[in-house]
């Protein structure tokens, strides 16, 4: 039941830098950039876009946003729980079980190769890698839009 | 088995619920912080809409539900029961959520939404046995044009216990139990046995601790109602 080699820390890595003439200061409003974030390389935007198409995995980030790190069973409840909310639905033990062998699966680990988070196998802690701040700022635009205010039910 | 007996046996069991909100509903489910009932809070981002509370057991989920039906469920809408406006609502949701669970600082409009929860099915099975304890006949009397609506239209077996503080008189079809004084006058309860579908069993039951302040549980475990409702019968019919 291991979803990746852990920790995985892909955008943690060199910054090969590529002529994006958009600084990430710019695209960052918030004060909650990271500290080691590297810069953007080619194929990042394309590989988190690629990956969070997925609702379950962008909903697990959100709270990653939040929390920086949580356990991955923590993560399965969040993410049922708060999609089940946002369409004005309860959540079961049976949905919440799938949403956990997805997890487990297949999300943790898509989102682990684009970059976007780690996973520590003796602790099962899910956490936010160090990924550039453009693509944090996706993400929590991407929240902004998707949990906050009239949202879409 | 005694109403007490009930109540402490539901205590026993441990539930801990989590909200997971912005952090402005943090406090929303205080009324369930109780001795068996842990209340955490983590947070969600602080655009975050919908809050959500989940519940777990031991650590293991149990269910999960949006914080706009616990909103909806600490101030319910009352309806009559046989309209369908009772069918599918947020409320009914929270009760097949929360079920088993003994909750504290219950109000009576909270008690009465989830009375109608239980008349409603009873409404719509349509016969079977349901039992109906009020505190005083005088609140019996307050209910009872449902009551006789509930007589005439079903082949329900009603039975009404109270408590006398007036002359005794109800619907044809609706068997009255008066009690002297005991028991009865602390204690809001209804079954309803499901009308031979055990999946339809349902029962409330809520001590009257502080003027106006109830605690108790709700059930779908026909067991448990079964139990109840053996009770009251063994007792006071």
């Amino acid at each position: 039941m291991s979803p990746a080699p852990g920790p995985v820390t892909a955008c943690a890595g060199q910054s090969m830098s590529r002529p994006f003439g958009v600084h990430s200061s710019g695209l960052m409003p918030d004060d909650r950039r990271h500290p080691d974030a590297p810069s953007l390389r080619g194929g990042d935007v394309d590989d988190a876009f690629a990956t969070l198409r997925n609702r379950e995995r962008r909903f697990a980030l959100y709270f990653l946003l939040e929390h920086e790190t949580a356990p991955i069973e923590e993560l399965a409840d969040v993410v049922v729980g708060w999609t089940a909310a946002s369409t004005g639905a309860t959540a079961s033990r049976r949905r919440r079980n799938r949403v956990y062998v997805d997890l487990v699966h297949s999300h943790v680990p898509a989102m682990a190769d684009a970059g976007l988070v780690s996973y520590d196998e003796t602790d099962a802690n899910v956490s936010l890698s160090p990924c550039p701040d453009a693509i944090r700022s996706f993400v929590r635009r991407a929240c902004e839009v998707e949990t906050g205010p009239g949202n879409a039910r | 088995m005694t109403f007490r007996d009930a109540l402490d046996a539901v205590e026993r069991r441990q539930l801990d619920l989590t909200v997971y909100a912005s952090d402005r509903d943090r406090d929303l489910v205080a009324p369930f912080d109780t001795r068996n009932v842990t209340v955490d809070y983590r947070s969600l981002p602080a655009d975050a809409e919908t809050g959500f509370l989940v519940l777990r057991q031991r650590g293991e989920f149990v269910a999960s539900i949006g914080l706009d039906q616990v909103r909806e469920f600490l101030d319910p809408p009352i309806h009559r029961p046989w309209t369908d406006d009772l069918v599918g609502t947020a409320y009914r949701a929270l009760l097949g959520v929360l079920d088993d669970t003994l909750c504290h600082s219950l109000d009576r409009r909270q008690l009465l939404a989830t009375t109608r929860e239980i008349e409603n099915r009873a409404w719509r099975v349509g016969w079977g046995d349901l039992l109906v304890g009020f505190q005083r006949l005088s609140a019996f009397h307050d209910q009872m044009s449902v009551y006789e609506t509930l007589a005439e239209e079903t082949d329900l077996e009603i039975h009404v216990y109270a408590e006398v503080d007036r002359e005794l008189s109800g619907p044809a079809n609706v068997t009255l139990h008066p009690d002297p004084g005991g028991e009865i006058g602390d204690y809001w309860f209804l079954t309803f046995d499901g009308g031979g579908d055990e999946l339809q069993a349902c029962a409330l039951l809520a001590e009257e601790r502080d003027l106006g302040a109830y605690t108790g549980f709700w059930t779908y475990d026909a067991d448990r109602v079964d139990d109840l409702a053996t009770y009251v019968r063994e007792t006071y019919d």
